[in-house]
């Protein structure tokens, strides 16, 4: 019997590589933020959908429909004083198998005084074999907060793939007025043990990290512990003005479920980007 | 063969008895004991197999190689130190890693240095035991060896105590890490800054969760 098996999108013979910077900055005026430049070159696009907040919502785009070996993709965010930005993705970001060069995705967040902007991109899904090296840098300035995704998926669900020979190097520094005030340095080398171990990925195959760093981050502790769901494998902690949020889950789904409330009280938004949805 | 004046200080400030009060932290041991993800001599083995290849032991003993190679600079040791407290995920590994740092700095002080006045305060503790051991020229890779043998040793006496683990079993696991944690710090002894990286994703919820656990005997 024939068996209909779900198949990998056929993609064209790509010798180029894929190049894309886009660059957004907002402004308030009027009790709003408006745009104040935008650039766009190669893969990487900037759509702002029409918002009726008070934040400017930008979503990122990278047109070639995915990151293979050797693209390189930049993202630059600038909020001046007291503006506010609410940055997200159209779609998950694929990252395709490599046999030599990684990919690259590079993010540079300014956030003037007073302002904010929520980094939420959609989850990062890790195809077999994917090599994909990232960073984000955020400053801020005095009273400037942020609240910043970083969503993981090891393979596709759906191909029952777990991408165990997948690699990732996911560097963040956030910095206030200089100092460095929050770090992650996270590394998936295709050693088993980091799949496996129990005080590692323990088996899961979906992880996220969820940071906010500014003003009243104490008032929002209490709140994102009790909204996550129950039986999760997720907790919060508070350092200061830090407010970080760790998950595993078995499922893309699952860390859905942990992320949705989280991220709308760690925000300050209330919701999800509308692009978002369960 | 290792001098004898820096063996022997290795092996005081080093020691479980060295006054630091290393023995009331558990880094979120008690928590993963708790929640019975680690219930026995072969679990326990994986947790710290995991924490040393690719958890916050990696990083500490990378930190510590760090601040012993700039032992005598004060604005380098303070940029390795923001640098350990902005990798802290969890309030309480915070409060570990500076109580246990100052307890550090304090006690050595009976061996004076000449160069105790870089050191930033508060100090996270890998990186007050790398200057203060750079300081007085001892080894990097002795020393960090030292380090991963004492915090090993200092998890597996959690373990005793909750799992409950036998003695004879909680030694077997430190006797059979012998060779894991030879590599690691010989690794780590070399390694920079930029070759830190983790995946601890258990150990960091296990240590957020430990601050609303109810029974706790343990400070982490």
């Amino acid at each position: 019997m024939a068996v209909a098996l779900p198949r990998e999108p056929l993609l064209p013979p790509r010798h180029q590589r894929a190049r894309g910077e886009g660059r957004i900055s907002a402004a308030p005026r009027d009790g709003r933020t408006r745009l104040r430049t935008l650039y766009q070159e190669g893969c990487a696009k900037i759509r702002l959908p029409n918002a009726h907040g008070r934040a400017i919502e930008a979503v990122m785009i990278n047109t070639a429909g995915g990151l293979c070996g050797g693209d390189a993709v930049q993202w630059g965010v600038e909020a001046d004083a007291g503006a506010s930005m609410v940055l997200t993705t159209q779609a998950c970001e694929r990252v395709y198998r490599s046999t030599g060069p990684v990919a690259t995705l590079g993010t540079r967040i300014s956030v003037g005084a007073d302002a904010h902007v929520d980094w939420l991109p959609q989850e990062t899904i890790l195809f077999e074999d994917a090599r994909l090296d990232r960073s984000l840098e955020i400053d801020l300035a005095p009273g400037a907060s942020v609240c910043a995704l970083e969503a993981v998926l090891l393979g596709r669900e759906a191909m029952g793939e777990g991408a165990r020979n997948a690699h990732l190097r996911d560097r963040w520094r956030i910095r206030r007025e200089g100092r460095l005030v929050h770090a992650e340095s996270t590394l998936l080398s295709a050693d088993a043990l980091e799949r496996d171990g129990l005080s590692l990925l323990d088996g899961a195959i979906a992880f996220a990290t969820l940071v906010y760093i500014g003003p009243g981050a104490d008032r929002r502790l209490e709140p994102v512990r009790a909204a996550l769901p129950a039986g999760a494998r997720a907790a919060a902690s508070l350092i200061g003005e830090k407010l970080v949020l760790r998950a595993l889950a078995p499922s893309g789904l699952a860390l859905r479920r942990i992320i949705a409330p989280t991220v709308a009280i760690m925000s300050g938004a209330g919701s999800l980007p509308r692009l978002w949805h369960l | 063969m290792i001098a004898h004046p820096a063996l022997q200080r290795l092996l005081v400030w080093l020691s479980p008895a060295f006054p630091i009060g290393g023995f009331a932290w558990s880094a979120g041991l008690e928590t993963a004991i708790a929640e019975g993800r680690v219930s026995d001599s072969s679990s326990m083995r994986n947790w710290l197999e995991g924490n040393l290849a690719h958890g916050g032991m990696r990083t500490d003993a990378i930190l510590l190689a760090e601040a012993a190679r700039s032992s005598a600079d004060a604005d380098a040791l303070r940029e390795i130190a923001d640098l350990a407290l902005a990798f802290a995920p969890a309030a309480e590994r915070r409060a570990e890693m500076l109580a246990m740092g100052d307890a550090f700095i304090a006690a050595a002080a009976a061996w004076p240095s000449p160069h105790g006045s870089a050191l930033p305060r508060p100090c996270p503790y890998p990186v007050a035991v790398g200057a203060i051991a750079g300081a007085h020229g001892v080894g990097i890779e002795d020393t960090v060896l030292a380090f991963l043998t004492n915090l090993v040793h200092g998890q597996i006496s959690v373990a005793l105590r909750l799992v409950p683990l036998g003695q004879t079993e909680g030694l077997a696991i430190l006797a059979g890490l012998e060779q894991t944690i030879a590599q690691h710090a010989q690794a780590a002894a070399v390694a920079r800054l930029d070759d830190i990286g983790t995946i601890a994703y258990a150990s960091d919820i296990a240590q957020m969760r430990h601050e609303t656990e109810t029974t706790r005997l343990f400070r982490s």
